[in-house]
């Protein structure tokens, strides 16, 4: 036996596998993913709520579910500020906002006809954010739309006003549970959209939401106790009080700059993305809107505590 | 210039706690502010008498609320708070035991 | 030849005056903090002066049955929440040890058995807010820390 005939054997075969594996390799690869493109089922997702609430009641054993609204100041790490906390909640700064943007609610529009009317048919705010016709409607859309629909200007995102806006629709609800319609398979869809951007990591510090509100929740951050992701966007919008004492906003002048502290929920994720060097994302766009859908159906049950006070 | 001002009861313990809000910038005068003026006088008042007199300094805050209890009330008194600062503006509030 | 006393002398003019526009906002603004308080105990850099103005004397005494409520803690300095409870008392003086002018708030013609007084303060640095309550001639004193935590004044 010639002594090369394995070597040209091993040749001949390796060819005959190569020629059959690569295309199998570029098909497996190119195939479409089937199954994981669908979008998670309503079975999936009430699994998904459960260990997300296992997780935290293991975290903060004493902690109760309906507690959870009020951010990083249930916590018990949160103890040694808890005191001014409670001292501010007796006046709470956000009354007179409050009492500000309710005349926004009763202020003929254009052409005559007020945002309260606009907000006669509405669902109550326990149902924001749901999909309608294929859009996307939260609180803040639906009152720009309003004001659009009746010919005045809309409000600025960041102005603080909106968030007013909101709050005070949200006020009268305080206290009544969460419940979003997953019934949609769009819906959920989004669902699954803003719950790869909860835990996808990201930015200069290559840091998930998730990293700092799941798995360093109760734990200090350059003196900001981090709030559990459970609870985030129930307690929205919030009296920022640190945006309350910025000297920027000292310098406006007059009763004026007290309805700037109003933050909604996704200027409070853009801060997020700031501050974890990633770029912030545009209000109410596309991604935010889904990840305030991931957040508010974790949320599901919980109760709404808007407007909030935030230290 | 109006500041506007408001007074809420909340209960406390046996009595009421009168809280005063009054929406005024309280410029200290330091930092990069041209202003000067911040409230020095807040007082109280139940049915006329006087309860308890604030005096005030620039490191009174923002938006400043400033309160007190009273021990003995009952439903119909009346609890009124005025207020003074170095601008010679004034405001007041007032409000009823429920 | 570039001497070492010359480089020196270089040095210390370009540092100079590099430097010294980045310092010219304190003066810019200085005729703004020269703003006095009319009134002597608002004025007053010493608490011994205060409360020399305010009540009188000098002569304090720990008081246990002063309760102050205040953070320990506070995550912003414009605004720190107090609360005091003084039974009996005629006259509170609440100061904060690090301000440049102690006296936050004088609270006189208290008619109550129990005195309740509620306020929220501005604090230059961490430190100690102390209440005197003037009863019956004797000034009793109470005192309670509070830490600025900082992060207003950090990112965005
Ligand atoms: C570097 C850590 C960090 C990362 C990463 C981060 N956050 Fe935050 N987040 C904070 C801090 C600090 C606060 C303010 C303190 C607190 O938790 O309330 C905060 C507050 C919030 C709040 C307000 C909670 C409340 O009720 O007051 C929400 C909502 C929130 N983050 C959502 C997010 C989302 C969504 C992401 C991902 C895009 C994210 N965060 C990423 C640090 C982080």
């Amino acid at each position: 036996m010639n002594f090369r005939q394995p070597f040209i054997l091993l040749l001949k075969t390796s060819r005959f596998l190569l020629l059959t594996a690569f295309p199998v390799l570029i098909v497996s690869v190119a195939w479409p993913n089937k199954p994981s493109l669908a979008a998670s089922t309503i079975e999936q997702i009430s699994l998904d709520q459960k260990a997300f609430r296992e997780f935290f009641s293991n975290r903060f054993p004493e902690l109760e579910l309906t507690r959870y609204s009020e951010g990083a100041p249930a916590l018990p790490q949160f103890s040694r500020q808890r005191a001014g906390y409670d001292l501010l909640k007796a006046a709470p700064p956000y009354d007179s906002v409050l009492r500000e943007a309710a005349a926004l609610w009763k202020q003929p529009l254009a052409n005559g006809s007020t945002l309260t009317q606009c907000f006669s048919g509405k669902p109550p705010p326990t149902a924001y954010p749901f999909l309608f016709e294929g859009v996307v409607h939260t609180l803040e859309s639906d009152i720009n739309d309003c004001f659009v629909k009746n010919g005045s200007q809309p409000l600025e995102l960041d102005s603080g006003m909106l968030a007013a806006a909101v709050a005070v629709y949200k006020n009268p609800f305080r206290g009544q549970p969460i419940d979003i319609d997953i019934r949609d398979q769009q819906v959920r869809a989004l669902y699954d959209e803003g719950k790869q951007y909860f835990w996808a990591k990201r930015g200069q510090m290559n840091l998930s939401c998730a990293n700092c509100h799941v798995h360093n929740a109760g734990n200090q951050l350059r003196g900001e106790v981090l709030s559990p992701a459970l609870g985030h966007g129930a307690g929205f919008p919030a009296f920022s009080m640190r945006e309350f004492s910025k000297p920027t906003n000292v310098e406006g002048g007059g009763a004026q700059p007290v309805t700037r502290p109003m933050q909604n929920l996704h200027e409070r994720y853009q801060q997020c993305n700031i501050i974890a060097g990633a770029a912030p994302l545009a209000l109410q766009s596309q991604t935010y809107l889904a990840l305030e859908i991931y957040q508010a159906v974790m949320n599901s049950d919980l109760p709404i505590d808007a407007p909030g006070l935030r230290p | 210039m109006t500041y506007p001002t408001s007074l809420k009861l909340a209960k406390y313990q046996s009595g009421v706690e009168a809280l005063c809000e009054i929406l005024h910038p309280m410029y200290a005068g330091d930092s990069k502010q041209s202003e000067v003026n911040y409230i020095t006088r807040v007082v109280f008042r139940l049915n006329d008498r006087v309860k308890a007199e604030f005096l005030l300094g620039k490191y009174i805050s923002r938006n400043p609320v400033v309160g007190t209890v009273f021990n003995n009330v009952e439903s119909g008194d009346s609890v009124q708070v005025s207020w003074q600062d170095i601008a010679g503006n004034r405001g007041q509030a007032t409000a009823t035991v429920k | 030849m570039y001497s070492k006393r010359r480089f020196l002398k270089h040095l210390g003019c370009w540092f100079t005056f590099s430097l010294f526009p980045a310092c010219l906002h304190r003066f810019a603004y200085a005729a703004d903090s020269n703003h006095v308080d009319p009134r002597p105990e608002f004025a007053a850099d010493q608490i011994a002066t205060v409360l020399e103005s305010a009540l009188g004397s000098t002569d304090t005494a720990d008081d246990a049955t002063i309760r102050i409520e205040v953070p320990l803690v506070s995550g912003s300095k414009e605004v720190v929440p107090f609360r005091i409870t003084a039974p009996g008392a005629e006259k509170i003086v609440v100061v904060a040890h690090p301000n440049s002018h102690p006296l936050l708030m004088l609270v006189d013609n208290i008619d109550e058995p129990v005195a309740v007084v509620t306020g929220r303060a501005r604090l230059d640095h961490s430190g100690d807010i102390t209440c005197y309550a003037l009863k019956n001639g004797q000034i009793g004193r109470a005192t309670r820390r509070i830490e600025l935590s900082g992060h207003w004044e950090s990112f965005s």
